[in-house]
């Protein structure tokens, strides 16, 4: 939405020689420093600084129970669900703090948007679900408006061709798949800046799997991508950069390749060897 | 100073209709609120006009009066025999007190509306005191007695202008209520009546005992069925049946007995009991027998997840030192369970207790004046007894509803606070 | 007499396991008279009646006058056994008391399972439960002492002619007795639904009204349109708040401010008078009583089955 002059240049000292990353000054999207969460004083991660990059796929990698699925929720404040969950250091969306007072987190959901671990369709009509964002956000409310809106996000989604002609089946019916596909869908009908992606292979077989992996790496070139996944190889092929997570801290970020293959920390190479995790 | 945009681009100012949204949120939470304070008002204003109607049924109006209890008044010779005593005209003695107090010259029709101040429960309170106290014969005592229902109405009834006039004592009546009361002869006392005696008649000597024994009868009888029949049918199907289709089709059959309404259970007693086996009417015995009926699927389901929440282990521990199926069920598992099957069977007795319906249809509606001593004589029982009183025109009547009503929410207290307790201890 | 080690059980202790085996299923299959026996006496006493006044008078006929001759030698006083008004009647009964429940239960387990916190949760469910373990009998002194006057009243004030046992109260009074049935029904089914239905539609922005609005409900509704079905056969078989505070002459309307007369409140009446067992009049009673039993069985069977289905579907 509005353009910031005041980025703060990313402390990257890799070169960038990584097909997806073709600028070298790529802009900070999002800016998380001194971010420490906990959970009914229990703290789940701490102090973790990272700049994550517009219009690429940056992954959050680690062993379960590491943060990273915390640290994703912190983004688009889903934690405010949890009652027990305190928050504190600062993220910044386009240099504006996410969880500064006069924030709303309905407008902050909408230019941030997510999808789960496990599909989670509606109990609606494919139609319906893709059009429930920009309904509820009044982006459009009927006829062509919508109908393209809808049209375009299938699309987008690569389900379009699978779907166009049952637009008012139910939601559940499609296969996991199809339905992890419809959720991203259902993310980018309201248009948002940054799509965060919490494990959203997890649930689906290898095929379906490749389908949604492809159609990450579409969608970056107009979306800020936050992936967790715990699938190594996943992050190696979807992401540009790669945080690596590991008991409630940030150890390592850097461009993917240098993590996989020439981790600074020793417990990053252990991971990434195999040998903890 | 930080540079800050103003107002921010994530602020609600930033995208249209996001405010109105807000408010929105706020008025449906308030809504489902507001549901909530409407339920809970409707619970509040329930209880308090009841305790409000009802709590006079626990007061009675008593007037002092002195009783001229001589030998040469009661025409006896000393020393009274209780044969004298049982024969004594208490009516008489009562009318000559009233007369002692209101000195001023009435006519009959008007000695008859002073009379009418101390009713029939006076008599009966003067013949108990004195079977009670004999040493009373000889002298002339001073005693407190139960007044008419219209005078009790009236000193309960607050002073306002209303109550007044619906009042049915007399302007003369009035009169000489005031003159008591400047003597300090009026007083209000527990009823213990009400406690104590059956139904009658007249209001202010009619109590709910009768109906609590009636009550307490058929609940016996319905605890005993439905208790041993229930938990034994629990059991067969949690611990013994075979999962096929005779037993699913219990299952089936059992749940939707909960929901059969309970009238259908009179019918089935109507036809079944009196009808065909020519059990009595009105009886305490067919009212817990058609009781029983109506509690036993409650008792079978809430018995059944008591068994299911006692663990595995406990059955393959009994089984692994040798027990038999009987013996792991019977000595283990159901002991264990006993604190959650008792929860559901007290929850069992409460919804009988507060059941009309199937009573009505056996011809448990009549008018009893006297406790049951047997359970196959004609009884009352305590809701039945709230319906006939709350049909009656008498307006003493509708005070006692409400005491009567009162007695039952009571006992129903009583009951689910224990199952609350047990339930605790079964958590544990 | 050789027998292996494994079954050196004494006999008895056997026989007394079978014995007490059998004991425990005759014990069970008790469920199974109790129906039988309902079932039975019903039809049984409902085809006696049927012989005398026919099927179709019985369900299609709009006149109720169950005064049958006093004198066998009476002519022309038989009754009329057309039910029509009481179905009439314990459907608008039965109308006014869900248009009361069904939002006052509904929106107070939205409340519970969305927004109350758990000590507000712990403290208001009981309390509500309270609702419901209130005695139908003192409902109906309620109902006909303190609610009924009071809406006959205010209609005098208000200018409109109410009924002194109008439907409407009757049906307000039982809507109350209603309301902890709907709630904790629809508490129960509006938990089932997923958090990760909610967590999606926050995820896009929504409000938390919104995503009850439009996402919860919207998959709760079947769940929540199988406990109105047990509501509604909960409130047709409800017998002492309508024998209490709605009318005794059947009347065929649908005005909630004019007095009708329920199947359950005619059988009572039916049943309670002075009577001869196998009069038309006392079996007419059970001929309502069939039609009471077939209509809540066939509520309470569809409404289980969608609310079990609705259950089974989230888990």
């Amino acid at each position: 939405m509005l353009e910031n002059k005041l980025i703060q240049p990313l402390n990257v000292s890799y070169s960038s020689d990584e097909a997806g990353s073709e600028r070298a000054d790529e802009a900070a999207k999002i800016v998380a420093s001194g971010v420490n969460v906990s959970y009914a004083g229990r703290p789940a991660i701490t102090n973790v600084n990272l700049n994550i990059r517009s219009k690429a796929v940056t992954a959050l990698i680690g062993p379960s129970g590491c943060g990273k699925t915390t640290f994703l929720r912190c983004i688009n404040r889903m934690n405010d669900l949890i009652e027990t969950c305190q928050v504190s250091g600062s993220i910044t969306l386009d240099n504006e703090d996410v969880y500064g007072d006069d924030v709303d987190v309905v407008v902050l959901r909408r230019r941030i948007g997510m999808v789960f671990q496990k599909p989670n369709p509606f109990p609606k009509s494919i139609f319906e679900n893709v059009a429930y964002g920009p309904r509820i956000h009044g982006q459009a409310n009927k006829g062509d408006d919508l109908n393209e809106i809808v049209e375009r996000s299938l699309i987008r989604a690569g389900l379009w061709d699978e779907v166009k002609d049952r637009l008012d089946a139910p939601a559940t019916g499609l296969s996991g798949g199809q339905q992890q596909r419809l959720c991203i869908a259902r993310a980018i009908a309201v248009e948002p800046d940054v799509i965060l992606m919490d494990e959203p292979c997890s649930a689906l077989d290898p095929i379906a799997t490749a389908r949604i992996e492809e159609l990450i790496d579409d969608l970056k070139t107009k979306y800020t991508i936050v992936i967790v996944t715990h699938s190594m190889q996943q992050a190696a092929r979807v992401s540009q950069r790669t945080a690596f997570f590991h008991l409630g801290e940030l150890v390592e970020e850097n461009e993917a390749k240098v993590i996989f293959t020439n981790p600074s920390d020793d417990r990053t190479r252990a991971y990434v060897t195999g040998s903890i995790g | 100073m930080t540079e800050r945009k103003s107002p921010g681009s994530l602020s609600s100012s930033a995208m249209p209709g996001v405010v109105e949204r807000h408010r929105g949120e706020e008025r449906f939470k308030f809504l489902g609120l507001a549901a909530i304070l409407v339920s809970l008002s409707f619970l509040a204003f329930f209880l308090v006009s009841i305790i409000g109607t009802g709590y006079g049924a626990f007061l009675q109006t008593a007037l002092k009066v002195e009783v001229d209890l001589t030998y040469d008044s009661l025409g006896l010779v000393e020393p009274a025999t209780e044969e004298d005593i049982a024969n004594i005209r208490y009516r008489s003695i009562v009318r000559s007190a009233m007369r002692d107090i209101i000195t001023e010259d009435v006519g009959r029709r008007e000695a008859r509306t002073l009379y009418g101040m101390l009713g029939a429960a006076a008599e009966f309170d003067l013949r108990d005191i004195v079977v009670e106290q004999p040493q009373l014969i000889g002298t002339v005592a001073s005693l407190w007695l139960t007044s008419s229902d219209d005078v009790d109405l009236y000193n309960k009834g607050d002073a306002s202008e209303a109550s007044q006039l619906q009042t049915r004592l007399s302007e003369k009546q009035q009169e000489w209520y005031a003159t008591l009361e400047a003597q300090g002869r009026i007083k209000t006392r527990f009823n213990w009546t009400f406690l104590t005696s059956s139904d009658s008649r007249d209001p202010e000597v009619a109590g709910v005992y009768g109906a609590m024994i009636g009550s307490f009868f058929a609940l016996g009888v319905c605890l005993l069925l439905s208790c041993v029949v229930g938990v034994l049918a629990a059991v067969y199907l949690e611990e013994f049946a075979a999962r096929n289709r005779w037993t699913q089709f219990l299952e089936i059959n059992i749940n939707n007995l909960a929901a059969v309404p309970s009238i259908t259970f009179g019918l089935l007693g109507l036809a079944i009991f009196l009808g065909f086996f020519g059990l009595p009417r009105s009886a305490s015995l067919v009212g817990g027998m058609v009781l029983a009926l109506m509690t036993l699927p409650t008792v079978i389901i809430s018995s059944r997840v008591a068994l299911q929440a006692v663990a595995p282990s406990i059955r393959e521990a009994a089984f692994g030192i040798g027990a038999s199926r009987v013996q792991a069920v019977f000595h283990h598992v159901v002991p264990l369970a006993m604190p959650g099957i008792l929860t559901g069977v007290i929850l069992g007795m409460a919804r009988a207790l507060g059941e009309t319906a199937p009573l009505l249809m056996i011809g448990m509606i009549a008018f009893i004046a006297d406790p049951p001593s047997t359970l196959t004589q004609p009884a009352s029982a305590l809701p039945v007894q709230v319906y006939l009183w709350a049909d009656s025109p008498e307006r003493g009547f509708a005070e006692k509803t409400a005491g009567a009503i009162l007695v039952l929410l009571v006992f129903l207290l009583l009951m689910n606070l224990m199952a609350v307790i047990l339930r605790r201890k079964f958590e544990k | 007499m050789s027998t292996s080690s494994l079954t050196t059980r004494h006999p008895n202790q056997i026989l007394v396991e079978r014995l007490i085996r059998a004991i425990l299923f005759s014990c069970s299959a008790v469920a199974i008279f109790i129906t039988v026996g309902i079932v039975a006496s019903l039809i049984f006493e409902a085809a006696l009646f049927f012989q005398s006044v026919s099927i179709f008078e019985f369900l299609f006929g709009t006149e109720w006058s169950p005064q049958t001759a006093l004198r066998e030698d009476q002519v022309g006083a038989s009754g009329r056994f057309g039910a029509v008004p009481l179905f009439v009647g314990t459907g608008l009964i039965s109308t006014v008391a869900l248009c009361v429940s069904a939002p006052l239960g509904i929106f107070s387990a939205i409340y519970l399972a969305e927004y109350a916190s758990d000590g507000v949760r712990s403290f208001v469910k009981p309390l509500l439960e309270i609702l419901a373990g209130i005695p139908t009998v003192v409902y109906g002194f309620f109902a006909a002492i303190v609610i009924a006057p009071a809406i006959s009243d205010f209609g005098k004030v208000v200018g409109l002619e109410v009924a002194y046992e109008s439907a409407l109260a009757a049906g307000l009074v039982m809507g109350v007795m209603i309301i902890p049935l709907i709630s904790s029904i629809s508490d129960d089914i509006i938990k089932a639904v997923p958090d990760s239905l909610r967590e999606g539609s926050r995820g896009l922005g929504a409000t938390k009204s919104e995503t009850i609005r439009r996402v919860v409900l919207p998959a709760a509704l079947p769940g929540i349109a199988g406990g109105i079905l047990l509501a509604t056969s909960r409130a047709i078989g409800e017998t002492m708040i309508v024998v209490m505070a709605a009318g005794l002459a059947a009347n065929l309307t649908f005005n909630p401010l004019e007095a009708v007369t329920t199947v359950t409140v005619q059988i009572v009446v039916l049943l309670t008078g002075d009577q001869e067992f196998d009069s038309p009049k006392t079996l007419a009673a059970f001929a309502l009583g069939l039609a009471l039993f077939c209509v809540t069985l066939v509520l309470n069977v569809v409404g289980s089955q969608i609310v079990k289905k609705f259950r089974e579907q989230y888990d």
